[in-house]
């Protein structure tokens, strides 16, 4: 599904992403780990395609297209989901129309017809029950006054709804406690299935209890260092970086 | 030149003495200029250049014009180059015509105007009157020359009425008019006056649109002003509060494009306690577009318990759209609450990244934050076809559909 090769990324001139190479086949969990600014961000904000990166080689296919070729939003279109480290504040646009919308502009990407009001309802009820959301929420403000938990509830809200094949939780574990935690890992859990995967970005092993990882990668100074199964994450909980060295 | 015009013009009429007293004002301080501070970023130079008439035009006027510019309320007051041409039979309404009557002025534009307006109406709102819908007042304009018309009107709301009015400057011609109105709303005890103005002009239209209103106590007076079109448009906007307990709401959106110039001067005089004045002012600015706003606020000694609170915020879109924007606050009284600021800035890259991550194109991500950020304003109004212009304005000139907002 999707193929990362040999890519390097700065940011004005710094650079951050060495060398990445990653390939996700269908189905498949990857949790990817590592020090502060070993890279995480900047290699999903790269694969959503945020602009203030530059990729200076190196390539990424999904689903055998030149995903580096995409808009941000032909990405979203294709199946390409990031849940944000830092979700935006939208004052004046509510979570409901900005979740409609999100799925309309998709469905006319594609020459689909919008979706119907009776259709939508069932999809906010059924999603709203699966992550815990009161109703109410839907007419808030995007993020607005959210506490942290809220924004992370709020991003994997939104993956539910836009259910896309290619997801990428950026430290979606932080700032939730651990109520919240097991909601939000149901809820990736059950929307886990063959034809989708999902890339974990996290520094805490935590969460790899709650969504089972078929593969962990240590990213460190910009490149994949280490990869191996759920067991390498349990390593690096007891020993931290320093086993690296 | 336009001053030969008027002088040429005025030889021709009986003038009062009123009306003669405001033309040698007129004479001896001409045209403001951007030396007068309040005219400071604009020049009224090119719209004065061309060879304006001053004499009306006869034209008809039939349903399907007064349909595409009404918002399809039911009561409407026609106006035909100034002129009343149909008005609504409601019990508790008068319009006449007077020929002698003074308003505050607060430009040599409104002495002008006192001076040589051929059309001056007076429409009385009864005490106690409640209206349940708007009142549409649509002036249609055509000349078959270059045109300066004089639009002016006296509105009484009577003590305890209930007076909505919808207004609107409907160039139907093809020649360069220039618009200069006066209205000044006389709103009494516990009287109730919002107007909201319609600035959908086409591009052969310059206007300078003043209004003045008179507020007597416990009344509310709300102006909301919508700049969407036209080449040239200062509005000048005074509130007097001329005894306790009165509240002054101004609302505007303002979204151009292309090279037009829209101003914004609003002036509120606290003169009593107790009152309040809320001003609120969003514009957005595309392309070689200049925006002014210049929000003036006066609490004067005796005006204690005074709430006055004034914001202006704007988004540029465009490396050429500039506007000018400035708050000005003169305070003589110890026990008030005031507050004013003025933002102006671009779309957050930031959040527009996270839309179009969400699958927003471009467009649609730009258009929905931008409407966001006019919500605040758009919460304000209470009628529905007026949001409904307002949505279908906005959407138009973002380009996305307005199903989206």
């Amino acid at each position: 599904m999707l193929e990362i090769k040999n890519l390097k990324a700065q940011i004005k001139d710094k650079t951050i992403l060495n060398g990445v190479n990653l390939k996700v086949n269908k189905g498949e969990v990857h949790a990817i780990m590592g020090p502060n600014g070993s890279g995480k961000s900047t290699l999903s904000s790269v694969i959503a395609g945020n602009e203030d990166y530059e990729v200076s080689s190196g390539s990424i296919t999904y689903e055998g297209d030149d995903l580096l070729e995409m808009a941000p939003e032909e990405r979203s279109h294709r199946g390409v989901f990031l849940s944000f480290q830092y979700p935006v504040e939208i004052p004046g646009l509510s979570v409901s129309n900005f979740i409609k919308t999100a799925i309309n502009e998709k469905r006319k990407a594609f020459g689909q017809e919008n979706i119907s009001a009776k259709e939508l309802l069932q999809l906010f009820k059924e999603k709203c029950e699966m992550l815990n959301i009161d109703k109410e929420y839907l007419s808030r403000s995007l993020n607005e006054g959210f506490s942290g938990g809220e924004k992370k509830r709020n991003e994997i809200f939104q993956m539910a709804m836009i259910e896309p094949k290619l997801s990428i939780l950026d430290e979606t574990d932080s700032g939730l406690d651990i109520d919240a935690l097991k909601i939000v890992a149901n809820g990736v859990n059950s929307l886990k299935s063959s034809s989708n995967s999902i890339i974990l970005i996290t520094h805490y092993q935590r969460l790899l209890n709650y969504i089972v990882p078929d593969f962990v990668h240590i990213l460190k100074d910009g490149k994949i260092v280490m990869s191996g199964d759920k067991s390498l994450a349990q390593k690096l909980e007891k020993e931290g970086y320093s086993f690296l060295n | 030149m336009l001053i030969e015009e008027i002088k040429k013009h005025v030889n021709d009429t009986d003038l009062t003495s009123t009306q003669k007293k405001s033309l040698d004002y007129f004479l001896e301080n001409g045209f403001p200029t951007t030396k007068d501070e309040d005219w400071k970023y604009t020049s009224l130079k090119k719209v004065l250049k061309r060879n304006y008439c001053l004499k009306s035009y006869e034209f008809e006027l039939n349903d399907e014009m007064i349909q595409q510019y009404s918002l399809g309320f039911k009561h409407k007051i026609i106006f035909k180059n100034g002129k009343i041409y149909s008005e609504p039979k409601i019990l508790g309404i008068s319009i006449k015509k007077t020929r002698d009557l003074s308003m505050p002025k607060n430009s040599a534009l409104c002495y002008l105007n006192e001076a040589i307006c051929e059309n001056t109406y007076e429409i009385v709102f009864d005490e106690n009157l409640n209206l349940d819908n708007p009142i549409e007042i649509l002036h249609f304009i055509n000349n078959d020359n270059d045109y300066f018309l004089q639009l002016r009107t006296k509105i009484t709301c009577g003590s305890g009425s209930n007076v909505k009015l919808v207004e609107r400057f409907c160039n139907i011609g093809k020649n360069n008019t220039l618009i200069n109105s006066c209205m000044h709303a006389d709103v009494k005890r516990n009287g109730f006056f919002e107007i909201s103005k319609l600035q959908s002009y086409n591009d052969n239209t310059h206007t300078i649109d003043n209004t003045l209103v008179d507020q007597d106590r416990d009344s509310t007076a709300n102006v909301h002003t919508f700049s969407f079109d036209g080449v040239f448009i200062r509005n000048n906007l005074n509130f007097y509060q001329n005894n306790e307990n009165c509240t002054s709401n101004m609302n505007g959106i303002t979204i151009i494009d292309k090279s037009n110039f829209v101003d914004h001067h609003t002036f509120v005089d606290h003169k009593f306690q107790n009152c309040l004045s809320n001003e609120s002012y969003k514009g957005v600015y595309f392309d070689n577009t200049k925006g002014v706003f210049n929000g003036k606020i006066m609490v004067r000694p005796d005006a204690q318990k005074i709430n006055a609170f004034q914001s202006n915020n704007n988004l540029l879109f465009s490396d050429s759209a500039s506007i000018k924007t400035k708050p000005q606050l003169e305070i003589y009284a110890d026990d008030v609450k005031c507050s004013h600021g003025c933002t102006i800035g671009q779309i957050d890259k930031k959040s527009l990244f996270y839309m179009r991550s969400r699958g927003f194109s471009e467009k649609t991500a730009k258009g929905l934050l931008t409407f966001a950020f006019l919500i605040e304003v758009i919460e304000k109004l209470k009628t529905k076809e007026i949001v409904d212009y307002a949505k279908t304005e906005i959407a138009k000139k973002l380009s996305i559909e307005k199903d989206l907002l």
